[in-house]
């Protein structure tokens, strides 16, 4: 097991696939940032010049908790992030096994080591690698915000946070909230390994690398839009993804049930069914 | 080194691919398997190297059933129809990544195998960048490399020049002398009656006479 994780790995750091997945959040994360350095910096010479006139409504400055990419609202880099993290997460090192499979190269692993050990360091590299990425793009937004912004405890009261106290964790938020974001960014990194994971099970099915990765996003979008028709939002994965929360009704019960359904679903499929077939 | 085949049948969708065989096969010895295309000669290949399942019977290799007992022979070297490597690496990278897996070789060994087949160990070119003789070298090198006690090699020589097919027999013969049990598969029947001791007519899954 141990040789397997061990090749598995060393292929998921060298491949270009991983280093372009985190180009392009951390991209959306640069974008965010200087949109919010400009935004700021207006304010702060409207605020120079009108004091608390400025435009009308009372000023209140930007922090940790209303810039970063997980807890801003308004911006279009947060939008997109959370749209395509399935196949941010997938990116990497779903489409692996089709091209293993597609090359020939699977025969090379199955004929050195035992189908077990293979096919379980492929799905737990699989997690690691939407894990892994999705935690640096996060993670590099919300320390790239506290270099220059404040990490004022959120008040409900100036309306500026978009997080509220009915959601899940709400109070958590307004009490300590680098706690809450800290939380959130560990579930979205789980979940990001749960989709790297059903992407890898969906190539089972398709020998292109391309449907494998492309599949986990048009299933998770398909999802968030049937759920939308019927008001069931809160089940979304895009959806309960974002820290802010965006509709009622979602709880940590929620996130944790389909976490395990998603990741069983994965497993058995890619690891019970996929490791007994044949290899051509 | 003994490899049994008992009752071996294999159907897929429906289709008899391998019917009922039985084989006893001893190490030391080169084995050369002929016959047509789809006769399931490399179907039989898959089956002993533990790539596929038999529907029925079973394949015993020194008293260990495949797919019960083990799930792939102990120490196999394969070279089953095109050769496949990780593109962005070099050949001598490409080797010790897979030695890693199992044979645990040092470099010196490993370079010493790139040689053997004809290939430069130090070339740095990538494998994408390779000739399709030299992608064959190295699946040849990949099968052989810590000499294995069980090597399959399906039409080795394709794309090999007369160098590389000289390389192969010496390679061959190095093997045989180790005690290990070498099964090739290979159009040119001049070429597997020079290398094998025994010749195996394979015809619509079944060996015949």
């Amino acid at each position: 097991m141990k040789v397997a994780l061990k090749l598995e790995l060393r292929r998921l750091f060298s491949s270009k696939e991983l280093y372009i997945a985190i180009l392009i959040g951390l991209a959306l994360v640069v974008w965010l940032f200087v949109y919010e350095i400009v935004e700021a910096n207006l304010f702060a010479e409207q605020y120079a010049l009108y004091g608390d006139k400025v435009s009308g409504y009372l000023y209140y400055p930007k922090t940790v908790f209303n810039s970063c990419i997980e807890l801003e609202y308004d911006a279009l880099p947060p939008i997109i992030l959370y749209l395509l993290f399935p196949i941010i997460a997938a990116f990497p090192y779903a489409g692996a096994y089709c091209k293993d499979k597609k090359t020939g190269y699977l025969k090379n692993l199955l004929t050195r080591i035992d189908r077990h050990d293979c096919f379980m360091a492929k799905y737990i590299v699989s997690f690691l690698s939407g894990f892994l990425v999705s935690g640096v793009i996060l993670l590099s937004s919300l320390m790239l915000t506290m270099l220059v912004f404040p990490m004022l405890t959120p008040e409900a009261v100036t309306q500026n946070y978009y997080v509220q106290s009915g959601n899940m964790w709400g109070e958590l938020f307004y009490t300590m909230p680098i706690l809450y974001t800290l939380l959130y960014i560990l579930i979205d990194m789980l979940w990001c390994g749960c989709m790297a994971s059903f992407a890898l099970m969906l190539s089972m099915f398709t020998p292109s690398p391309f449907l494998a990765v492309t599949g986990s996003f048009i299933v998770f979008e398909v999802l968030d839009y049937v759920l939308s028709l019927f008001s069931l939002s809160q089940f979304s994965p895009i959806t309960f993804l974002r820290p802010i929360q965006t509709v009622d009704g979602i709880s940590f019960g929620i996130i944790l049930t389909e976490f395990i359904v998603f990741m069983a679903a994965s497993f058995t499929a890619f690891y019970f069914l996929e490791r007994k077939k044949d290899v051509f | 080194m003994q490899l049994d085949l008992k009752n071996v049948s294999k159907t897929i969708k429906g289709v008899t691919i391998l019917d009922n065989i039985s084989l006893t096969l001893q190490g030391g010895k080169v084995y050369g398997f002929q016959g047509k295309n789809g006769s399931g000669k490399t179907m039989l290949m898959r089956l002993i190297c533990g790539l596929i399942r038999p529907t029925s019977g079973q394949v015993v290799i020194n008293g260990e059933i495949l797919g019960k007992d083990i799930s792939f022979p102990r120490s196999v070297g394969v070279l089953i129809e095109n050769p496949s490597f990780l593109p962005e690496y070099t050949a001598l990278k490409n080797l010790r990544l897979l030695s890693d897996l199992r044979e645990h070789l040092s470099d010196d060994e490993l370079k010493a195998v790139l040689s053997d087949v004809g290939l430069d160990p130090e070339d740095k070119r990538k494998y994408r960048s390779f000739s399709l003789g030299m992608k064959q070298k190295l699946g040849i090198a990949a099968a052989v490399m810590g000499e294995p006690e069980l090597v399959i090699l399906d039409e080795p020589i394709n794309a090999v020049d007369d160098a590389g097919v000289e390389n192969i027999r010496h390679i061959l013969a190095k093997l045989k002398a180790h005690g290990s049990l070498i099964i090739v598969a290979c159009h040119d029947r001049e070429e597997l009656e020079l290398i094998s001791d025994e010749v195996l007519r394979i015809d619509a899954g079944r060996i015949v006479p």
